[in-house]
């Protein structure tokens, strides 16, 4: 049952039908649906008041009423969709007069990229769609192929540079979401998150790795392997290198998009035998330095 | 959908003489003018100004509120692209 029409617009039994119209306007601007679009409640109000505004607002319709020869049902005007519920869409009213200004603004073209929309119809580049793409380092310094999964179930290739740093930004451009009204399709934007290695560490383009060696080598020198970003390499350790010694291998660090590359320093760390060698503690013990306070000098104390 | 003139008058509560107006005005823009092919919008449109009128929009403020309206909707339609790209959550890649 429709609330009374009287209370619904806001007058008493014996308005004039000046003041029921003006009663009508007053309410009508401010809870117009498509006056205002984004208030999902005005449309409910705006029915009855409609409602009771084509009751009253009809000297022949409001006297059957006040004679009880009508009551407010079935006075709802039948209407099933407002002017909003299209305009979003594109049509041959769209307008992008109120922002035509901000194209040049460089976020909005960037964003927007519109083509010469003929005579107020809308075209819209689609959005970006932005994507997040977890390496494993190996993988993030060589470079490769990727293979994203879509929430839709669909993938999306990805090539990556050999070299890529954490936090890059890769742009596929088309890959987006669809354009609006014709217009193109957004860039798939993906970021890179590059997982830390258990050996390697990256700082700028050269690589950084802790090698332990045999006490052998130290002393004596030799060839030792040292890993590098794109394999094992076979390294010489020169006679009498101390722990904390460092090397450097040239070219073997991150690639760099012009073809050279980083290089790899390999710092030295000497390692005593896992197992308790009786042959090294009787050598050592029999072996007399000829200066004792090495330990402290080297600590500056 | 697509209304004839004659479904577009009974449904959108029009007179013949105001229908060919409000199109001489360029209130309503029909995409196929002539043969009097009418689609939802229009009806919706129609029925925006018929509302309008009943506020009092006189014959010289319909223009001026109705392409007001039409930019408000274009600067929707780019606020919900802008929120859209802007939220888009980051999904995660596998």
């Amino acid at each position: 049952m429709a609330a009374d029409p009287y209370t619904t617009l806001g007058v008493k039994k014996d308005a004039s039908p000046g003041d029921i119209q003006k009663a009508y306007r007053k309410l009508a601007k401010k809870l117009h649906p498509d006056l205002n679009p984004g208030n999902k409640q005005a449309e409910e109000q705006f029915k009855d008041i409609s409602a009771a505004y084509e009751l009253l607002g009809d000297a022949d319709k409001r006297a059957r009423f006040d004679r009880g020869e009508i009551d407010a049902s079935g006075q709802e005007r039948p209407r099933q969709r407002y002017y909003r519920d299209f305009a979003d869409g594109d049509s041959q009213y769209s307008s992008d007069a109120g922002f035509a200004d901000f194209a040049s603004e460089d976020i909005l073209s960037e964003i927007f990229g519109r083509q010469g929309g003929r005579g107020g119809t809308f075209r819209m580049r689609g959005p970006d769609a932005h994507y997040q793409l977890e390496l494993d380092f190996l993988e993030a310094i060589n470079g490769g192929k990727k293979q994203i999964m879509l929430p839709d179930g669909s993938t999306l290739d990805v090539t990556i540079p050999p070299g890529t740093r954490d936090g890059t930004m890769l742009r596929l451009r088309g890959k987006g979401r669809p354009g609006i009204g014709g217009g193109p399709p957004g860039d798939a934007l993906i970021e890179i998150a590059v997982r830390p290695h258990p050996v390697f560490r990256r700082d700028g383009d050269n690589i950084h790795v802790e090698l332990p060696i045999p006490l052998r080598d130290a002393v004596l020198g030799g060839k030792v392997s040292v890993p590098t970003p794109t394999g094992s390499v076979t390294m010489t350790v020169p006679k009498w290198s101390n722990t904390g010694t460092v090397l450097r291998l040239k070219g073997r660090g991150v690639p760099r998009p012009n073809g050279a590359a980083g290089d790899e320093y390999v710092t030295l760390k000497i390692m005593l035998p896992e197992k308790r060698d009786l042959a090294l503690e009787k050598l050592i013990s029999q072996w007399a330095p000829s200066k004792t306070g090495d330990q402290h000098q080297a600590m500056g104390a | 959908m697509i209304m004839e003139t004659r479904e577009f008058l009974l449904a959108a509560h029009v007179k013949t003489d105001a229908l060919d107006a409000w199109i001489e005005a360029g209130w309503l823009m029909p995409r196929h003018n002539g043969k009097g092919s009418f689609t939802d919008i229009d009806l919706a449109r129609a029925h925006l100004i018929r509302d309008l009128q009943m506020m009092g929009v006189n014959e010289e403020a319909m223009p001026i509120i109705l392409d007001l309206i039409d930019q408000m909707h274009g600067l929707r339609r780019t606020i919900r692209a802008l929120i859209s790209e802007v939220a888009a959550p980051s999904r995660k890649a596998r």
